[in-house]
């Protein structure tokens, strides 16, 4: 009975239990126990890919990437045009070859940085391919970006680019103090909700805008779409440090080891594109054919190829379930099978 | 048994309790630095 009883040695206890614990965790938590787990226990919800993705990158960190592996980094916009990473290494395939090691890596809105940050983190030494997705408006995100990027990081990792970014842009971040877990406290801190999964099992991956096929109502897409006209403005003035920020990323590709590097394009919805100004379009497709001559990377463009429609999209840059994502999956392995090396090439 | 029963009782109260109060001090870690510790989506 003494021991239900408040007292001093029991409330000594239970702080010693919990610290006890926080210190258990701080262990447990690791970046190769992230990489070994199933992601969709860290998940929050169906679409929480920023889980999906941390988890993905500590699980090649951990045991290495084939050395002939396809990395596609990229956004939302790919993750809505693309039917499956399953179906990209079948189409992609060789009769007779095996298939394909072809990895998507994708988080919503990805910025040029966090790409970067991914690319720090894959291990060093493939000498596959890596496929960057690029687009005019994700390409030079406003001043801010940056900031909200650092004090609420979406990936559960560091990134010494990042950090390097935000220093040169006055933005303080905490030293890092060797505890993965601390490191990275508001990646897990935002995911309190997790616990669940223990009790309802890892949650299975979903698409967020396929269970929104209707275009958002016109005063939604008015103020999105000037808003997104705003971002590719922003390359007339940001242009130049955002194409830094993409030389940084071939840097890190080749650095890795990649023998191919490829840009990829988003293929967005011409309606929403035609109020874009124009001149800053054409600024930044002068600005990337450029780049892709200096730096001899490849720019894939499968707009063509898709044939996408406005009535095909969600909204300004997700593609609905159907013809135009089953297209763009075909000409994006069809790229995909141009850079995978013979089998009897394989290294 | 009532014993049995009232350690369990504990056991699922201290786990509950200290999952929270883990969390609470990890939020507070995290918002020291300036997070709102919401998960940013983008745009």
């Amino acid at each position: 009975v003494a021991a239900t009883r408040p007292s001093i040695p029991a409330f000594v206890g239970i702080v010693a239990v919990v610290v006890a614990l926080a210190c258990a965790t701080g262990v447990f938590v690791t970046p190769k126990r992230l990489g070994s787990m199933d992601a969709g226990y860290l998940m929050t919800d169906p679409f929480d890919t920023y889980a999906l993705l941390t988890c993905r990158v500590m699980e090649m960190r951990a045991e290495g990437l084939e050395p002939d592996a396809i990395v596609v980094i990229g956004t939302s916009a790919l993750e809505h045009a693309v039917t499956s990473e399953a179906d990209l290494r079948t189409l992609a395939r060789r009769e007779g070859d095996p298939e394909p090691p072809i990895h998507l890596l994708l988080g919503p809105a990805l910025t040029l940085w966090e790409m970067a940050a991914v690319l720090e983190n894959l291990p060093a030494g493939f000498r596959g391919a890596v496929v960057i997705n690029v687009t005019p408006i994700g390409l030079a995100p406003d001043a801010n970006y940056l900031r909200r990027i650092t004090t609420n990081p979406r990936l559960g990792f560091s990134s010494p680019y990042i950090r390097r970014a935000a220093a040169e842009a006055g933005i303080e971040m905490r030293p890092l103090t060797g505890v993965y877990l601390l490191d990275n406290a508001p990646f897990f801190a935002a995911r309190v909700a997790c616990v669940r999964n223990i009790l309802t099992g890892p949650r299975a991956v979903g698409r967020l805008y396929d269970d929104r096929p209707q275009l958002p109502d016109p005063g939604r897409w008015r103020r999105m779409n000037d808003f997104f006209a705003e971002y590719a403005r922003g390359i007339e003035t940001q242009g130049e440090a955002a194409f830094g920020t993409l030389a940084d990323i071939v840097a890190l590709c080749r650095e890795r080891g990649a023998t191919t590097i490829a840009l990829l394009e988003s293929v967005l919805n011409t309606r929403a594109t035609d109020e874009w100004p124009a001149e800053s379009l054409a600024l930044y497709d002068a600005m990337m054919r450029e780049f892709v001559e200096a730096h001899a990377v490849e720019r894939w463009d499968l707009s063509a190829e898709t044939g996408a429609t406005p009535d095909d999209y969600v909204d300004w840059v997700h593609l609905k379930p159907g013809g135009a994502r089953d297209r763009y999956t075909r000409a994006l392995a069809q790229r995909l099978a141009g850079i995978v090396a013979p089998a009897e090439f394989a290294p | 048994m009532r014993n049995l029963a009232r350690w369990a009782g504990w056991t699922v109260q201290a786990l509950v309790l200290g999952y929270l109060l883990f969390f609470a001090i990890l939020r507070l870690y995290a918002a020291s630095s300036g997070a709102a510790v919401f998960q940013y989506q983008g745009f």
